[in-house]
């Protein structure tokens, strides 16, 4: 289905989409060049060009602050956190609007309503509650509230991609005798792919990015996460620039990856639309 | 072509059964198995969500600091109402709305481009959402510097023969360009779930329309913005959201939260009342506020587009 | 009406939870998870737990550096010397709110650490629900031994309980002055006495072509500093502590004079035009790249100073103003305590660690390793002292009659909107008076 709109009419659209473009760029760049530059060298000129690079700030990071142990516990904590919130998710967005459950609007009202509240109060509670369930300074502790404070959304975001399914397309299957669990894992999941890949995407960043529940519920050494590790550093009246910018690195670089990885998939996803 | 197939579908394989019992019989498993479906999910948020937040709720009916407590009644509530403080923060918050139809809108534009595959689109998808991937410590830093004094902006005005601006020292400038951070940073994300939500729609609809002849503003306006309203309602409920809960750690890597409080958000008051000694009651009664302030705001937003929901 | 049982709410979540419990622990074994990582909360007898907010482990500029940590030093020490004693460090996170949310949750759960380092006064008093006296540790003749003790007593009464133990002689403020840009401007330098004398200096600087302050003030911590030394010389030492008593005024005439002395840095025109919304961790580069030939800072960069500037740096003590009962007086004082929870599981051992800490030499470790602040023993060995710009200021320090800084005692709230009016009069977009008003009024909404 190309398109066969002329070259000087596309450009346009492309000159400005290109300028916001390098207004992202630009930080990352500058972020990972002065991560790379040494202190005394950045207090001489912070935005002029670098006259020396090195690693020196990521080994300072990497021996100081178990970057790797950190690493490991996040990707143990999110992969699995991450797994059960979109299954979880996607069950009871299911649920809701393709069977026949009953307080339907008991359910989408309570999940959308529960976002609403400023999650600022509720650290000392579940802190306690996890306290008395023995799950503080556990993973297994965080993986449960990353798993709690992401299905609202989740199941919020999945109930408007299943709205999108056609329900011609279920009610077809359904009299073909399939039972709504299969019509689920066979029909429904590939037909939303795209927006599950989406939510992944966006289940991902929410809990790498989560700062609090990860200082607060994993205050052992060898139970911290990176992100909160890394959002550490740094005292009340000083910082070093560059050793912070070495730790954002450290911090940006998987979702970037995970970003470049996954976006293939929405590509195809977007590629081959939905009316197949 | 879905229809087609599903109308041979009833035609050739299910002639006159009894539907009335079986119905019914279906219905009820059915009604089991959405209950099972929703329950995993339902029990995480109700035991580390909504526990919680009813502990919260009743927190606020007391002047506590975790340890002992004292039953105040109203007392917290009463205090917030007539607090300048959360007067002039909320005003604050009211204002840093502005960013929620402006992330709406560039959000739209951006994924209505790309899906019409605009020369570069593949790079463009993946770049645009850089800025959500970023932690507000480089989002704040790239505004900081772009808006200092000696800045790239400070230097155009300066070369344009005007003077420069201490942009962050005035609460108007410094309400500005947090907007427009805002907006810098989130369109990227809303325009990754209206893609989604673009993806879902038949290819077939558009191609009719530009067949007929419709320019793509009318295109836009008439065919693919119908086509999304679910979804850009929950971009729109999701922007608001975020603005009442999650803005400080935004903000206060720019402005921290000044001059004075003319950049503060509501969600660090809640923050430090909740934490300072002896006032959790105070920041549980504050969130409860804010709880139903957004709460009255979604459902305006949803009925605003869908008067027959909700 | 006060009764010590937690308010009804979390009565609630601990029925909740006792039903809920089996359930969730199941799940937790359907994912396989619970089998790997479950494990007892903080298992008892690991040894003394001692949590530091990156007071004692990080380097100069806030970074971590486990390879000239004091903390982790003495802990290697000690342990090498009492084999059967077990000491585990952690390193909570730097920034303020976090760890007083963490030490606050963890507290009321009571399994937070047996010992913990916080700043002294206010962030130690504020948990004195959480702490254990320490006045059968360190008995009067240990005390006598130690200076800071009133920073750290209950209430900040004379006989108030002993709630922490007062680490190092503390930090002060001071102004720093690069002698190079004074040469460059042709300006001699002469310290001024006054406040006054002190923008004078910077007028002649400023003829001469050479920016005379930077000062990055957006979080309105320079304020916070002047406002210490100014307030202190207008109203006498131990005044800050004497309002949180609540017998004086926050809107006291000498504050008023104070604010509006300190505005007039910015309103002379002396600053960085951009004063209101430059951060503090942008002092040292300005610094560095000549953006203005002084800088109010305090002894926490003295290493990064030397650093930096070698023999071009100087300093002095940010001066009282001309009308000051006080003149002279120097801002600042103890800094650091180390603070015992009264849910320790192993006080004994915990209160043999701190009698370790509170040795002479053992704080005169910290004074070698880290140059930031001088000994608060008696016996100290000042020939361990080798920064110069510490030197001096220790020096000074014995000199000098001190003022307690107005956020290192006031309640929370009230110290957050100190930085704020700190940096809206400076700019001059709120007067003096309006700001001491307001401050008053949120002190009285917190007793």
């Amino acid at each position: 289905m190309a398109k066969a709109s002329p070259r000087w009419q596309r450009l346009p659209p492309f000159l400005v989409l290109a300028a916001v473009a390098a207004t992202t760029i630009y930080p990352l760049a500058f972020v990972a060049m002065t991560s790379f530059r040494p202190k005394p060298d950045y207090l001489r000129n912070p935005y002029g060009i670098p006259s020396s690079l090195s690693f020196d700030n990521y080994v300072k990071l990497i021996v100081n602050y178990d970057v790797l142990r950190a690493g490991t516990n996040s990707l143990i904590v999110i992969s699995v956190a991450l797994i059960v919130t979109l299954i979880f998710a996607t069950l009871a967005a299911y649920a809701i609007v393709k069977l026949n459950l009953p307080f339907k609007s008991v359910f989408a009202g309570g999940f959308v309503s529960v976002m609403l509240v400023p999650g600022q109060v509720l650290i000392i509670p579940v802190y306690l509650l996890l306290s008395m369930l023995r799950l503080v300074d556990s993973l297994p502790g965080l993986m449960a509230v990353y798993i709690a404070t992401n299905i609202p959304f989740d199941v919020f975001f999945m109930i408007t991609v299943l709205r999108g399914v056609p329900d011609a397309l279920i009610e077809a299957a359904k009299i073909d005798g399939a039972s709504p669990l299969r019509i689920l894992v066979s029909i429904v999941v590939p037909v939303a792919r795209t927006g599950i890949v989406t939510l992944g995407i966006l289940t991902f960043l929410a809990m790498w990015n989560e700062l609090i529940f990860g200082l607060i519920l994993l205050p052992t050494e060898a139970h911290n996460v990176l992100t909160s590790k890394m959002a550490s550093i740094g005292g009340r009246f000083v910082s070093n620039q560059p050793i912070l910018m070495s730790g954002l690195m450290i911090t940006s670089l998987p979702p970037v990856l995970v970003l470049t990885f996954l976006s293939r998939y929405l590509i195809e996803g977007i590629t081959s639309g939905m009316g197949k | 072509m879905i229809a087609t197939s599903s109308q041979n579908l009833t035609k050739a394989s299910r002639p006159g059964t009894s539907l009335g019992a079986s119905t019914t019989t279906i219905g009820r498993g059915e009604s089991l198995l959405a209950l099972a479906a929703v329950t995993p999910a339902a029990a995480f948020v109700l035991l580390l969500l909504i526990v919680p937040i009813i502990a919260a709720f009743g927190i606020s009916f007391f002047k506590t600091d975790g340890v002992t407590a004292q039953f105040v009644g109203l007392q917290n509530y009463v205090r917030i109402f007539t607090d300048p403080l959360v007067h002039a923060v909320l005003l604050v918050n009211l204002e840093f709305l502005i960013a929620v139809p402006l992330v709406l809108g560039s959000a739209t534009l951006c994924g209505v481009l790309l899906y019409e595959r605009v020369l570069g689109w593949r790079m463009f998808r993946v770049i645009f959402f850089i800025p959500s991937v970023l932690s507000t410590a480089v989002i704040g830093l790239m505004f900081k510097s772009t808006f200092s004094y000696d800045g790239p902006v400070n230097a155009l005005i300066t070369a344009a023969g005007g003077h420069p601006i201490s942009f962050f020292s005035a609460p108007a400038t410094g309400i500005a360009i947090i907007i427009l951070a805002l907006v810098w940073s989130g369109f990227g994300y809303g325009t990754l779930i209206i893609l989604a939500g673009l993806s879902s729609i038949e290819r077939e609809i558009f191609e009719a329309a530009e067949i007929d002849g419709a320019g793509w503003w009318q295109r836009l306006w008439w065919i693919t913005l119908p086509q999304i309203t679910g979804v850009l309602v929950f971009v729109s409920v999701i922007n608001v959201i975020y603005t009442f809960t999650s803005l400080f750690g935004f903000v206060f890597v720019m402005t921290a939260g000044g001059p004075g409080y003319s950049t503060t958000t509501l969600d660090y008051l809640i923050y430090q009342k909740a934490f300072s000694s002896a006032d959790m009651g105070s920041g549980s009664a504050l969130a409860i506020i804010v709880f139903l302030l957004i709460g009255l705001l979604t459902l305006l937003q949803v009925k605003l587009v869908r008067p027959q929901e909700v | 009406m006060t009764n010590s049982v937690r308010p009804s709410g979390e009565g609630e979540a601990a029925t909740v939870t006792g039903l809920n419990r089996r359930h969730v622990l199941g799940l937790g074994a359907s994912l396989g998870a619970s089998l790997l990582f479950n494990r007892p909360a903080y298992a008892q007898g690991a040894g003394v737990k001692f949590w530091d907010p990156g007071l004692f482990a990080a380097s100069a500029d806030g970074i971590l550096d486990k390879s000239k940590s004091f903390i982790y030093k003495a802990t290697e020490l000690y342990l090498a010397a009492n084999p059967s004693e077990a000491v585990e460090i952690t390193e909570t996170s730097g920034d303020l709110t976090a760890t007083a949310n963490q030490f606050r949750a963890a507290s009321i759960a009571r399994n937070g650490p047996d010992l913990k380092s916080a700043y002294a006064g206010g962030n130690v008093l504020s948990f004195a629900q959480f702490l254990e006296p320490l006045d059968e540790i360190f008995p009067p003749e240990a005390q006598a031994k130690l200076s800071g003790w009133a920073t750290v007593r209950e209430g900040y009464r004379a006989d108030g309980k002993i709630l922490a133990l007062p680490y190092g002689a503390g930090s002060y403020f001071y102004v720093f002055y690069r002698k190079s840009l004074f040469a460059k401007a042709g300006v001699e330098f002469v310290q001024p006495k006054t406040w006054e004398e002190m923008l004078d200096l910077g007028d002649k600087l400023k003829a001469a072509g050479v920016a005379p302050f930077w000062v990055c003030n957006q979080e309105g911590y320079v304020g916070a500093w002047v406002i210490a030394a100014l307030g202190g010389g207008q109203m006498g030492p131990g005044v800050f502590t004497e309002m949180v008593l609540g017998n004086v005024r926050l809107d006291d005439p000498g504050m008023i004079e104070a604010y509006k002395g300190y505005a007039s840095l910015f309103s002379r025109g002396l600053t960085n035009p951009d004063a209101g919304q430059v951060g503090n961790g942008e002092a040292m580069s300005g610094f560095a790249q000549d953006k203005g030939a002084m800088l109010i800072g305090g002894s926490w960069s003295n290493a990064e100073m030397l650093e930096t500037f070698g023999d071009d740096v100087g300093q002095f003590p940010i001066p009282t103003l001309a009308s000051a009962k006080a003149p002279g007086i120097l801002a600042g004082g103890p800094n650091i305590a180390i603070m015992m929870t009264n849910y320790a599981a192993n006080k004994d051992a915990a209160a043999r660690f701190l009698k370790y800490l509170a040795e002479a030499k053992t704080i005169d470790l910290y004074v070698q390793l880290t140059q930031i602040e001088a000994s608060n023993h008696v016996d100290a060995d000042p020939s361990l002292i080798i920064n110069r710009l510490l030197r001096e200021q220790a020096e000074l320090i014995k000199a000098s009659r001190t003022v307690y800084p107005f956020d290192n005692v006031m309640p929370q709230p009230v110290i957050d909107m100190f930085y704020r009016v700190n940096a809206t009069v400076f700019t001059g977009q709120q007067t003096a008076e309006d700001a001491v008003a307001q401050l008053q009024a949120e002190f009285e909404r917190q007793a």
